[in-house]
């Protein structure tokens, strides 16, 4: 609190950490309603991200009050039309549902640890519900996964809107914008692909997952990357050029203050992170390696991070007000706060990765064997039929000839 | 023994998800009791609340509908389906 910029480190974090968080539920539920066979191995690591990443950056909004026990006059004052509140809220509904919509995929993979005697073996008895894989549950759990699967893309994508509506609601040049709910929400799925792709390949290496994690969901995920990165490049560009070609004075200082000024540095390193490199790596089928891809998903993973500075702190910077200009530099607890919060993430994985199957076991399974049924019916539908069930075209017509 | 324990802790799990669900829906009416008393924008304040309380709803009912499906459909003596899940 000893510097103008009051909305730091933290908010940065939290708009950062929500915004990976888009990489789980969205990206399986997407990939799970359009039936992409190739999904099967990658969606329980998605929304394993989703569920850390939402509980780290949901807290950072609680370390910015400086006094934690104040978040309780949310319960007590809240004023339910002010966007904070409807962050709270779209934020709670999002964890709630995709800790629902991790766990429900989870269940016959737990009953399979439970059957085989893993300790804890209360914990697993405890989380499988009686599950034993009859028709009635499997009908019932397949239902809820739906619903589920339905109701968490619209969620998802109001969480990152409302988030930008804290900053566009108000009249701070450089926020008030009426296309921060897409972008916000384009810069998301960004940086939860990526997210995602350096979380695959560092557990593909650690637990030898080549046999599950193959080049081909390496490609796709990377053609995705590809695609968000030139939609995000086109919003920010969409962004900038309206601002500039305004000219309003308060709108060109703080724009200026990020293409010129002390935030140059960032803003230009955003640009190349998040654009020029994956459109220079990833468009070239040559290129579209593992080690590659994985330098590419990093970058955008800072660089999308520098996204969120980019917009979060200039503006605060240059007050609207008549006061001095303020560079921000964060102090040594933002930075041990957010150090803190990475190592968070990754504990958190190791954690579940330890107790739970990292891939989804029966959706492999279920992959497998869906795979043989679909190929034989699709044989069978161009094979000639077979003639000891039905009477050959060519005796019937013989006969009548004759 | 411990079943009885696990069993105990699993209606307790759904119990404290209603608890949660049953916060929420406890505090948008006092959220728009506040936005009476204040005469604050009262209209924005129903329609938030509109949006929110289906989705924490759905959530907890979903989880529920699970629960007591999985419960009255266990048949562990004889399973028939094959996936997703089955024990070869």
């Amino acid at each position: 609190m000893n510097q103008p910029v009051s909305w730091g480190f933290y908010i940065i974090n939290f708009v950062f950490f929500i915004g990976i968080s888009h990489a789980g539920t969205l990206i399986s539920a997407i990939l799970r309603l359009n039936h992409a066979e190739w999904r099967r191995p990658i969606t329980r690591m998605a929304e394993v991200i989703t569920a850390i990443v939402l509980a780290i950056g949901g807290l950072h909004p609680i370390i910015d009050l400086g006094r934690p026990d104040r978040i309780l006059n949310i319960f007590k004052w809240g004023r339910l039309q002010s966007p904070l509140l409807w962050d709270v809220m779209s934020i709670t509904a999002y964890f709630a549902a995709s800790t629902v919509y991790l766990y429900l995929p989870l269940i016959p993979d737990i009953a399979r640890l439970r059957d085989r005697g893993t300790r804890p073996h209360w914990l697993y008895e405890f989380l499988s519900w009686n599950w034993h894989a009859t028709p009635r549950q499997v009908h019932v759990l397949s239902r809820a996964m739906n619903l589920l699967m339905i109701l968490v893309i619209p969620i998802a994508v109001s969480v990152h809107t409302v988030i930008s509506y804290i900053f566009a609601m108000t009249l701070e040049p450089g926020w008030h914008s009426t296309i921060f709910g897409p972008y916000f929400v384009a810069g998301a799925i960004f940086s939860g692909i990526a997210a995602l792709l350096v979380v695959m390949i560092v557990f593909r290496k650690v637990y030898h997952l080549e046999g599950y994690l193959k080049q081909v969901h390496f490609a796709n995920l990377s053609k995705l990357l590809l695609a968000m990165s030139a939609i995000w490049f086109y919003l920010t560009f969409s962004e900038y050029l309206t601002g500039f070609f305004g000219h309003e004075p308060s709108e060109l200082s703080v724009m200026m203050f990020k293409l010129t000024g002390p935030y140059a540095v960032p803003f230009w390193l955003m640009i190349f992170l998040n654009f020029i490199v994956p459109v220079a790596l990833l468009s070239r089928r040559a290129t579209r390696t593992i080690p590659v891809i994985l330098v590419v998903s990093i970058g955008i993973v800072v660089g999308m991070w520098l996204e969120r500075l980019i917009i979060v702190v200039p503006s605060l910077s240059v007050p609207f007000a008549d006061f001095p200009r303020h560079p921000y530099w964060p102090s040594l607890t933002e930075i041990s706060l957010f150090a803190a919060a990475v190592s968070a993430f990754c504990l958190g994985f190791m954690i579940f990765a330890k107790f739970f199957p990292i891939i989804s076991i029966w959706e492999i399974e279920e992959g497998r064997k869906a795979a043989v049924l679909e190929t034989s019916e699709r044989v069978a539908s161009y094979q000639p039929d077979d003639p000891r069930d039905e009477e050959p075209v060519g005796g019937a017509l013989a006969e009548e000839a004759g | 023994m411990q079943r009885n324990w696990i069993t105990a802790l699993q209606y307790l799990s759904i119990c404290l998800m209603w608890f949660f669900a049953a916060g929420i829906l406890i505090l948008i009416p006092w959220l728009i009791s506040v936005a009476v008393r204040w005469h604050d924008a009262l209209n924005w304040t129903l329609v938030i609340s509109l949006v929110m309380t289906p989705v924490y709803l759905t959530v907890a009912g979903t989880l529920t509908y699970v629960f007591i499906g999985l419960r009255r459909g266990a048949e562990p003596e004889e399973p028939t389906a094959p996936a997703p899940g089955r024990i070869e």
